[in-house]
């Protein structure tokens, strides 16, 4: 994993958390809307149940005053006087004069002769439609509301004048009696001039309501209303921003959580760097004493090899001389692992017979093979000179090598096969150990990886098979793992030849 | 139909009769014509007065039952310390009852509610307990609080009992009907019922108009009160009314004889038109004098003659016996050509009456001059009904009340420039309701309260 990879993987899943809140956001809206329909529906639907029952009340009161137009005089005084309903009483005879109160004034009379002509135009409607012969009129004068109801009955017509306020009254208790509307809404009934004439519910309602139906009453309180207002219950607006809050606040975590795993892993990178950079340093202190104790170590082999002397110190040279050689390996590796991170190692092309070039490559680790009883079973079908860097390709093959000296030393034969396949050289090197997962087929390449992190198991670097790798391909060839069989473990390592100096 | 009636009167006249020396009377009638004598060969205007007067003889042995729905404005200017006091007010007054006594508690503000449906006192802790968790809310319902009292008291209606909404506000009625004469037309409608409010108007911001109109038309009593604590006073001299209640539904019914023509009744609104004049006082209470007054055209008729002017029918409930009982009066004139014995027959009570309720009509007319920001006229007005009523007063021994009439309508002629106007209004408003009564007896509270 590098810097740009968990940068786009965060990218990612931020855009994915923003998508999946977004269309929760959207979902939420569409509940919202279906919610405010459905809402809609029913508080239209309990408006008009609250009409209907207005209606049937105000339908009463045909009941109420249908038998007066049977009633004797007496009766009306009777009325007048103990009804809280009424306040008066006319009646007129088929000559359209008034036969009761029996001593009207001229102005009631004149008055009463209004209310006929007001209800001779709607006779005429009536007559024609041949439907009703009682009904109301109502008129506002001088600030005060006057409601009429009138019979049209055996060619008599009656008027009864109602007690405004007690007519209201009746209306008003009837209001009182209906069942309570749900705490969201504010309803009110407005009468003709406008004025609230009961209401229930919050009047803040009014205001903030997100919904409002009107819808007017009938005769005889033309003019009035009822106002509904409504807040929509389930998805108010506090739960919508509630969710949103919760969305964000979501999304918002994720985006710590992984902000704080990518902080996790680059300074888990950066330590590695670190040690890396250490190792490095330690490496260049190493290598000058290394190479002298290389360079004596020959001279004293030189010097034996001169004076003949053959005893146990020689085999003590010689692991001197292989020790030193592979410590100066793994100098080598950690050194061109940091040249290469830096883009700063340069290919020093050399012309070499191939064969020649294979021997000096293996012979370094002729000795340790010969201990572990590992044959080395070298098949080469190049038999002329190329060009190569031998420094970089001797440390891949040598890096392969010492990989089975360490992990594959079970092995009987390590097979060694370099073929020429057009403009590039193929070495596979196998081995008989116990393979490689095909899983970890790429993992294997990564820096400071090792199969099995155990302090039993032989010591590395884990730097090893990447260092190839990258030098395999800074040669302009590769190197794969080819087989992962229980058998043992085939690497493919193929290289270009370079140009000749 | 009417032999029916007059049958049933007699019978019921002959059960008074006989009952009356079982139990004590509860009222005293007093039907006379304002001259005995009147100048013959021209029609004169003469006054018919009935004065009745309530005996406390009954109350000894029991007082009424009650049926009383307490109307309480809780609206947001009654909050702190006036709907305290209203709370400890209403508190008071019932533990004052007892438990054959109905009583509802009604509030209102944007809405009107029913906190106690009427219900007899059976358990007066579980009500006081409701009125102290009384709380202010918004608006002024005071229609719809008016209405769903008396349709509590309306559930144990009860002839025999005092059916009385007693309302308490203290603001201005926003919400319903809220005309003064909207509220008079529901007072009217309410009486016919046998139901009273009396309102009681509390601080300055309440309408005087509206809640006298109320009282007036319903036939209850109205109270000013500027300070909350005194309500529990007001209150208590609501509740001494109540329980003093010695008759109800006294109906009067006046036949004119042929010729005579009934005019119009003193300070009340009924209609007078035909021969008989109808009109209802709704109790009597002990140790009060309630008057009517009515105004009659005599034809003209020829010196020595006498005419038979009126026959007057009373009947009433009595409260202590719980039985309606009934009195019947006629009333005659002697014509005659000498002005000085027409003078001298003049019944001076009655011509007292006559002129209180003039000056209270000028007085109130005087209001209205002053409201509509006529102040001079408003005040020329006043001064001419000062010194008519002085002038009348000088002409007869004039009574306490109608000297102290006149001392209030000095007052009234004085504040009408007063910064404090809205104050005077008030009290002028609830002086002219009491008037308007027909009362000669007034309140405890209120002499308490003019000393104040």
């Amino acid at each position: 994993m590098n810097d740009k990879s968990n940068l786009l993987i965060l990218i990612l899943f931020t855009l994915t958390v923003g998508a999946v809140g977004w269309l929760g956001t959207i979902l939420i809206g569409q509940q919202d809307q279906q919610l405010r329909i459905t809402q809609i529906n029913r508080l239209q639907q309990s408006l008009d149940l609250f009409k209907n029952n207005i209606e049937n009340t105000i339908h009463n009161y045909n009941q109420r005053f249908s038998p007066f137009s049977n009633y004797s005089f007496e009766q009306f005084d009777e009325e007048i006087q103990h009804n809280p309903l009424l306040h008066g009483i006319t009646v007129f005879d088929e000559n359209d004069t008034v036969i009761y109160p029996s001593s009207a004034s001229v102005l009631q009379q004149r008055n009463a002769h209004h209310w006929l002509a007001n209800i001779a135009q709607a006779d005429e409607k009536i007559t024609k439609e041949n439907l009703l012969n009682q009904g109301w009129f109502s008129w506002h004068d001088q600030q005060k509301e006057n409601y009429i109801y009138w019979i049209n009955s055996k060619s008599k017509k009656y008027f009864l004048e109602l007690n405004n306020s007690m007519f209201m009254a009746e209306f008003i208790y009837f209001l009182s009696q209906q069942p309570p509307f749900d705490d969201l809404s504010f309803v009110r009934i407005l009468d003709n001039q406008g004025r609230s004439f009961y209401q229930w519910g919050d009047e803040k309602f009014s205001e903030t309501a997100e919904m409002q139906l009107q819808s007017g009453l009938n005769s005889p309180l033309n003019g009035w209303s009822v106002q509904f207002f409504s807040k929509i219950p389930g998805l108010t607006l506090w739960s919508k921003y509630l969710f949103q809050i919760i969305i964000t606040a979501v999304v918002i975590l994720l985006c710590l959580l992984s902000y704080f795993l990518y902080r996790i892993i680059r300074s888990e990178q950066q330590e590695a760097m670190q040690r890396l950079s250490f190792i490095n340093q330690v490496s260049h202190e190493l290598k000058t004493p290394l190479t002298n104790i290389r360079l004596h170590g020959e001279l004293l082999e030189r010097t034996l090899e001169k004076q003949n002397i053959q005893n146990n110190s020689g085999s003590s040279l010689a692991i001197i001389q292989q020790e030193s050689k592979r410590l100066t390996r793994l100098i080598n590796n950690v050194l061109n692992f940091n040249s290469l991170e830096k883009n700063n190692l340069q290919l020093n092309s050399v012309s070499i017979d191939f064969d020649e070039f294979l021997q000096q490559a293996i012979e370094p680790f002729q000795p340790t093979f010969q201990r572990l009883n590992i044959e080395i079973d070298l098949q080469n079908q190049i038999q002329k000179e190329v060009n190569i860097d031998v420094d970089i390709c001797k440390q891949i093959i040598g890096n392969l090598l010492s990989n089975i000296e360490k992990y594959a030393a079970e092995s009987e034969v390590v097979s060694i096969n370099a073929k020429d396949l057009n403009n590039e050289i193929s070495i596979i090197v196998c081995d008989q150990g116990q393979g490689i997962s095909s899983r970890l087929a790429e993992k294997i390449f990564q820096p400071f990886y090792r199969i099995h992190n155990k302090l039993t198991t032989a010591s590395g670097s884990g730097l090893g098979l990447g260092l190839a790798r990258d030098l395999a391909r800074l040669h302009g060839g590769d190197l794969q793992l080819l087989t992962t069989s229980k058998k043992g473990a085939c690497f493919q390592l193929t290289i270009k030849e370079l140009k000749s100096v | 139909m009417k032999t029916l009636t007059k049958i049933v009167l007699t019978l019921l006249v002959l059960l008074v009769a006989g009952n009356s020396f079982a139990s004590p009377k509860s009222l005293e009638f007093d039907v006379a014509l304002s001259d005995l004598k009147v100048l013959a060969g021209a029609p004169q205007k003469a006054y018919l007065n009935i004065n009745i007067t309530g005996l406390p003889n009954g109350l000894k042995v029991k007082r009424p039952q009650t049926n009383i729905a307490f109307v309480l404005d809780r609206s947001g200017s009654m909050s702190g310390i006036k709907l305290m006091q209203a709370k400890q007010a209403l508190e008071m007054a019932i533990s004052r009852l007892n438990k054959d006594d109905v009583a509802s508690l009604i509030v209102y503000d944007d809405e009107a509610q029913v906190l106690w449906p009427a219900a007899t006192m059976q358990n007066p802790a579980q009500l006081l307990n409701i009125v102290r968790s009384i709380n202010t809310g918004g608006s002024t319902a005071l229609f719809a609080g008016v209405t769903q009292g008396s349709y509590e008291v309306k559930k144990f209606l009860d002839r025999n009992k005092v059916n009385r909404v007693i309302l308490l506000s203290d603001g201005m009625a926003n919400i319903g009907p809220s005309k003064p004469h909207e509220l008079a037309e529901l007072g009217r409608a309410l009486i016919k019922q046998g139901i009273g409010v009396s309102t009681i108007g509390l601080g300055l911001g309440y309408n005087e108009d509206l809640m006298t109109q109320l009282a007036g038309h319903s036939d209850g009593n109205h109270y000013f009160v500027e300070d909350a604590d005194k309500l529990s006073k007001v209150f208590d001299s609501e509740l001494g009314d109540i329980f003093s209640v010695v008759a109800q539904d006294i109906d009067i019914n006046i036949i004119c004889k042929d010729g005579v023509k009934p005019l119009r009744i003193l300070g009340r609104d009924e209609n007078v038109s035909g021969q008989t004049v109808n009109t209802r006082f709704s109790q009597i209470y002990g140790n009060q004098q309630r008057y009517l007054t009515v105004e009659l055209m005599i034809p003209e008729g020829v010196s020595g003659n006498q005419l038979s002017v009126a026959d007057v029918e009373i009947s009433y409930n009595d409260s202590t016996s719980q039985q309606k009982l009934s009195h019947r009066n006629d009333v005659a004139v002697t014509y005659t050509d000498r002005k000085d014995v027409v003078e001298k027959s003049k019944n001076t009570g009655i011509y007292d009456n006559v002129s209180s309720y003039e000056a209270n009509e000028l007085s109130k007319k005087v209001v209205q001059l002053r409201d509509k920001g006529l102040l001079k006229e408003a005040k020329e007005l006043q001064a001419e009904n000062i010194s008519n009523l002085s002038r009348q007063m000088s002409q007869s021994d004039a009574p306490e009340r109608l000297q102290e009439q006149l001392k209030q309508e000095e007052q009234l002629l004085d504040s009408l420039d007063d910064a404090n106007w809205n104050k005077s209004r008030k009290m002028a408003r609830e002086r002219q309701h009491n008037i308007d009564m027909q009362k000669k007896r007034r309140e405890d509270y209120q002499k308490n309260n003019d000393k104040n």
